[in-house]
């Protein structure tokens, strides 16, 4: 099956094809991409779509979408086809966004600063003076450099004529960049020889750039600058781009908990104590930073934030403030600003937009009701867009009557016959569709001038919404292409050169973890230690349930130790289902779940392998159905090798930091207390086969190596509990726990190493007692419950500030 | 000119927390702002334990403000604020004949400072409710202090004031549903009703004598509000909703702004597991004039 790219509804006057120039026709900047497409098959389109589907579950990129039904985390829908723009259309979009940024952070400087634009009457005083992203904590403050704005994106529609329009600016803290360079690592992967022929613009630059700005305009301290990337936390629709932003720049990323203000200037909590923060890129609403001086309800913020930013200790990007340029109801002022503060007409126009605070302004608006939407002035007092055309007569003079009892609130805007592009989706991989489109572009500060991101986040708008282009309300992405000219004409193009920003000396410095990366690193080990033994447990289990009566039992006993109770009358449904059913929170799902969300808040920690092996488990397809035994044991021992891999990129993947030993502590503390219990329930039964201890213990071929006859206690008590060289030993564990407690010592205000040395002792002393002492299954209680209460220190005591939660107090 | 009333104000805040804490921040404005018509003759805040860290300085409305952090483990935190200040009587100043609608900051030419006056703000929605309420005293013609003494007095008369009905959080739809509130919440719906009706009108916190000319005042054992309007050719004109009365030199003034928020006596962030407990009084004494004031 041949698509037929020109089988598109043919290009009408009233939209601009981003295709087709005119029926049968694409235009020249398509012309390449279009041949090939031609000459692919629609299979080959349909793998294609399905290595990009499959390259965004496993990778685990999401958005996502507050109160969405299918879940917290939707899976990014993205279009294999690109939107190509051309050299020369690029210049101008460039060229457009970059001045627009600067008249947008000399604004920002005015209302921060003499307010002459509020004065003069430029803008209206009762829009900005009302506006709740109006910060008056903020007034006075010079960021570093002047420079309100550090990262900037405009929202693009394309009119029928082919202009391109500005439909809202992003002021606060833009989300997209992230997606788009993720996007452009999907896409160019399917068409490496066109990417490569076509001279597409590379977009990674973009994050260097950003990165090194942050850094240059980083206050002065002592050595390299530290900067971190703030994020709401997981719940956020971003979240992925903030791990994304954060693990590509290589800073931190940090809660408002893990950031504290003293003296004047913030500081990240790390385990080896307070270092100071130089600069914070937010990804959080200004108002939420910080609980003292801003939204008092806000628990994302950190106390005294504001007061660093005003001091100029720290540089909050982008500035404190910045979010009251996000009101569409400025779009309207722009071009008379741009002639005041710049003396030049604005470049990349604003849609037609009017403030209904302004009497002329709402008389217009609402004279042609029925061609606009229109949109909120201030999010606080916020509501859905109100699209004109779509009402009817009655409800017209109703919502006429709405705006005129309170003018202030709305903001009227033209609406945009938005430009078409072609998709190739994945429920229709055979058929190229068409959708409307709009394009977010970014651009960010350096020393030399705002440089834009040659490309853009591509939005495409779900099939039923003709005007709205939102990722909030389903639709999907495209990769950007932005062509470039030859090698000789880029040269000449009037695009800056790549900004120099004087170099800051490349010091090494000590990888910096924040205290609570450093408690999640604890329990991922703890999590992904438990999942690996339960999975054992299970495969044993469900192995002896089909052959092996008495194992079985056995093997019931300790699944219920570990608070999995297996049902008697029909113990092999009962062990498939603690493998795939979530219906038990210590099954393998709910567990692996947990596994999986610890390793979400780490993500910007982990390679993309290691992310990917977790991510992976919690979807496999089996989970949640009932499927054959065959197929559950299958994908226990889907589970079981993933869990090595694990185990494997901690051992080899990671640097021996602090973080990485209390993963460790962590994975041992479980297979201790765990291997104990297993231990204890054995010798309940001193006369029973020991071959399920073995290979719960995954040390059947090391026993067979080791010793020729069948199991025996002497011997399976020498390799599970005194082998200090066999990992699945206890004294393994304890001398491992013992000895990472050594090198943390620094960090930590008490000795925690001491009892574990004296249990490592009376340990040692029961492998010279003869037979079966009956000081063992005593001291293997003892180790059990010592693993368990030793975790509930290290997160009373040295986890266990961040616990406590921010309150505001208000006193009158 | 009148002679000025002397008076003594101690206010103290004190926390009790359900465990340690070992770091909080806090914001006060809790030192008397001075203005053309009050005088600071001293002014003391003590902080026990005591914090860390500690500045002066003002805030965006140019009230004087305290800056504080704790370091150190704490289970309980007292401030006292202890002044001693001189009070101008205005009410005289305040005989303007002009007629409501020409003191609207629109029609009068006037400074963006006073403009912003006007406008909703956090915890003052424009509510049609408050509006259409102070629409009934501010009648067509009505001379702008008479009808905002008459506001005061129907705001005194339609609430009771009920120092248990609400919380530091109350909204003015609280106050309208229960019908009952506090000098904030009085304040708060007064102040919706008359930026409904264009006029600029700012949250003043401070005090007011126990004892008035017109006998006792409600409010006195705990930090007051009430409202000031801008009157061309007055400048801002007090008036107390919670006693009914415009608001002259039985009031001392701390700071003002739009709203509560902007004027809160003491803010704080602080990292704790538990409650708390919070106890405030508030003891305004008149001093026998002295040569000094």
């Amino acid at each position: 099956m041949q698509p037929d790219l020109l089988a598109n509804p043919a290009p009408t006057a009233a939209r601009y094809d981003e295709l087709l120039a005119e029926p049968g026709t694409p235009r020249a900047h398509w012309a390449r991409f279009h041949a090939e497409l031609q000459g692919t098959t629609g299979t080959a389109l349909a793998d294609r779509i399905e290595l990009v589907e499959r390259a965004i579950r496993d990778s685990g990129v999401t958005y996502n979408v507050y109160a969405d039904p299918q879940g917290l985390d939707r899976p990014w829908d993205l279009d294999v086809l690109p939107l190509i723009l051309p050299a020369d259309e690029w210049d101008g979009i460039a060229a457009g966004i970059m001045q627009r940024a600067e008249l947008l952070n000399s604004v920002l400087a005015d209302l921060y600063g003499a307010a002459r634009l509020l004065h003069e009457g430029q803008l209206p005083p009762g829009l900005i003076l009302g506006h709740s992203g109006f910060l008056r904590a903020a007034c006075g403050t010079r960021p570093p450099g002047g420079i309100f704005l550090h990262s900037y994106a405009a929202d693009l529609a394309r009119s029928p004529d082919g202009r391109w329009w500005v439909l809202a600016d992003r002021t606060q803290a833009p989300s997209g960049a992230g997606y788009a360079l993720e996007n452009r690592l999907l896409v160019a992967r399917l068409f490496p020889e066109l990417f490569r022929e076509l001279h597409v613009a590379r977009i990674s630059q973009h994050f260097n750039t950003l990165r090194e700005s942050l850094l240059h305009y980083a206050p002065a301290g002592d050595g390299q600058p530290l900067a971190v990337v703030l994020t709401p936390g997981p719940y956020n629709e971003t979240y992925f781009e903030h791990g994304f932003l954060a693990r590509y720049m290589g800073f931190p990323l940090v809660e408002g908990g893990d950031l504290v203000v003293r003296d004047g200037c913030l500081w990240l909590k790390t385990i080896e104590g307070l270092q100071r923060v130089h600069t914070v890129l937010r990804r959080q609403d200004d108002s939420f930073c910080d609980p003292l001086e801003l939204r008092a309800d806000s628990a994302l913020g950190v106390p005294g934030l504001m007061e660093c930013a005003r001091r100029g200790t720290v540089l909050v990007a982008n500035a404190l403030g910045s979010g009251v340029l996000e009101s569409g109801a400025l779009l309207g002022y722009l071009p008379a600003l741009c002639q005041r503060l710049r003396g030049e007409e604005l470049r990349l126009p604003s849609i037609a937009t009017w403030w209904c605070g302004e009497p002329a302004a709402q008389a217009s608006a609402l004279a042609r009701i029925d061609e606009l939407v229109f949109k909120p002035t201030d999010p606080v007092r916020g509501f859905e867009p109100v699209f004109g055309p779509e009402l009817s007569r009655t409800e017209r003079a109703a919502f006429a009557e709405q705006v005129r009892a309170d003018p202030g609130r709305y903001v009227a805007q033209e609406l945009v016959r938005v430009s078409p592009a072609p998709t190739l989706t994945p429920r229709r991989p055979d058929v190229l569709g068409t959708r409307p489109i709009g394009l977010r572009v970014f651009a960010v500060a350096t020393p030399q001038g705002y440089q834009g991101m040659p490309g853009g986040l591509t939005r495409v708008a779900a099939e039923a919404d003709p005007y709205v282009v939102s990722m909030q309300r389903g639709g999907s992405a495209k990769d950007t292409w932005v062509l470039s000219r030859p090698a000789a004409a880029t040269v000449a193009a009037p695009l800056p050169a790549t900004p120099r920003i004087t170099a800051t000396p490349q010091v090494r410095r000590q990888v910096i973890i924040a205290s609570r990366v450093v408690e999640n690193l604890f329990w991922y080990g703890r999590y992904a230690e438990r999942c690996d033994q339960l999975a054992r447990l299970l495969r044993i289990g469900l192995n002896a349930a089909i052959d092996s009566e008495a194992t079985e039992a056995a093997v019931a006993r300790v699944a219920a130790a570990m608070g999995l109770p297996i049902d008697r009358e029909q113990p092999a449904l009962a062990w498939s289902d603690a493998a795939t059913q979530d219906t038990d929170a210590f099954g393998l799902p709910s567990q692996l779940r947990q596994l999986n969300q610890v390793a979400f808040s780490l993500r910007e920690r982990m390679s993309l392998d290691n992310w990917q092996a977790v991510n992976r488990l919690v979807q496999d397809p089996v989970l949640g159905r009932r499927v054959s035994l065959t197929e559950t044991l299958l994908w226990i021992d889907r589970a079981v090798s993933a869990l090595m891999s694990l185990s494997g990129f901690a051992l080899d993947g990671m640097t021996r930091d602090s973080g990485w030993r209390f993963l460790s502590i962590g994975r041992r503390l479980e297979r201790l207390s765990t291997s104990a219990t297993w231990l204890m329930l054995a010798l309940d039964k001193p006369g029973e086969s020991l071959g399920w201890l073995l290979e719960l213990a995954d040390s059947s071929v090391t026993y067979r190596a080791r010793y020729t006859s069948q199991p025996a206690w002497p011997s399976v008590l020498e390799l599970l509990l005194y082998d200090e060289e066999n990992p699945r030993a206890l004294m393994f564990q304890l001398r491992g726990i013992r000895d990472y407690l050594r090198k943390t010592a620094h960090l930590l205000n008490a000795d925690y190493a001491a009892p574990w040395s004296t249990l490592i002792d009376e340990t040692e002393a029961l492998a010279l007692a003869p037979g079966l002492s009956s000081a063992l299954a005593p001291q293997l209680r003892k180790l059990h419950q010592y693993a368990c209460q030793f975790s509930d220190t290290l997160t009373q005591d040295v986890f266990n500030h961040l616990n406590s939660s921010a309150q505001a107090l208000v006193a009158r | 000119m009148s002679a000025s009333v002397r008076y003594r104000v101690v206010h103290v805040t004190e926390y009790q927390y359900s465990e340690a804490i070992a770091s909080a921040r806090h914001l006060a404005h809790l030192s008397p702002r001075t203005t053309p018509w009050q005088r600071v003759a001293h002014h003391r805040l003590a902080i026990d334990p005591n914090p860390v860290e500690y500045a002066e300085d003002f805030d965006y409305f140019g009230n004087p403000i305290v800056r504080f952090a704790m370091g150190a483990a704490h289970q309980r935190l007292v401030v006292v604020a202890e002044s001693e200040l001189s009070v101008q009587p205005r009410a005289a100043e305040w005989s303007s004949r002009l007629d409501w609608s020409q003191a609207r900051p629109a029609s009068a030419n006037a400074t963006l400072e006073v403009q912003q006056f006007t406008l909703a703000s956090p915890c003052v929605p424009l509510l049609p409710e408050a509006t259409a309420f102070a629409r009934e005293s501010l009648r067509p013609g009505r001379p702008v202090i008479e009808g905002l003494l008459h506001l005061s007095r129907r705001i005194q008369q339609s609430f009771i004031y009920d120092p248990q009905a609400t919380s530091v959080s109350a909204s003015v739809d609280d106050l309208l549903r229960s019908g009952r509130g506090v000098c904030q919440d009085f304040t708060h719906f007064m102040l919706s009703g008359l930026r409904g009706l264009g006029l600029a009108a700012c949250y003043m916190s401070g005090y007011v004598a126990p004892l008035g000319e017109a006998g006792a005042n409600q409010g006195a054992g705990a930090s007051h509000a009430w409202v000031a309007v801008f009157v061309p050719g007055c400048g801002w004109v007090g008036c107390d909703p919670t006693n009914g009365k415009l608001a002259d030199d039985e009031f001392i003034t701390l700071a003002w702004g739009r709203d509560f928020g902007d004027v809160t006596p003491l803010r704080g962030v602080i990292l704790a597991r538990g409650p708390q407990q919070l106890r405030v009084s508030v003891q305004v004494e008149r001093l026998l004039p002295g040569r000094e004031a």
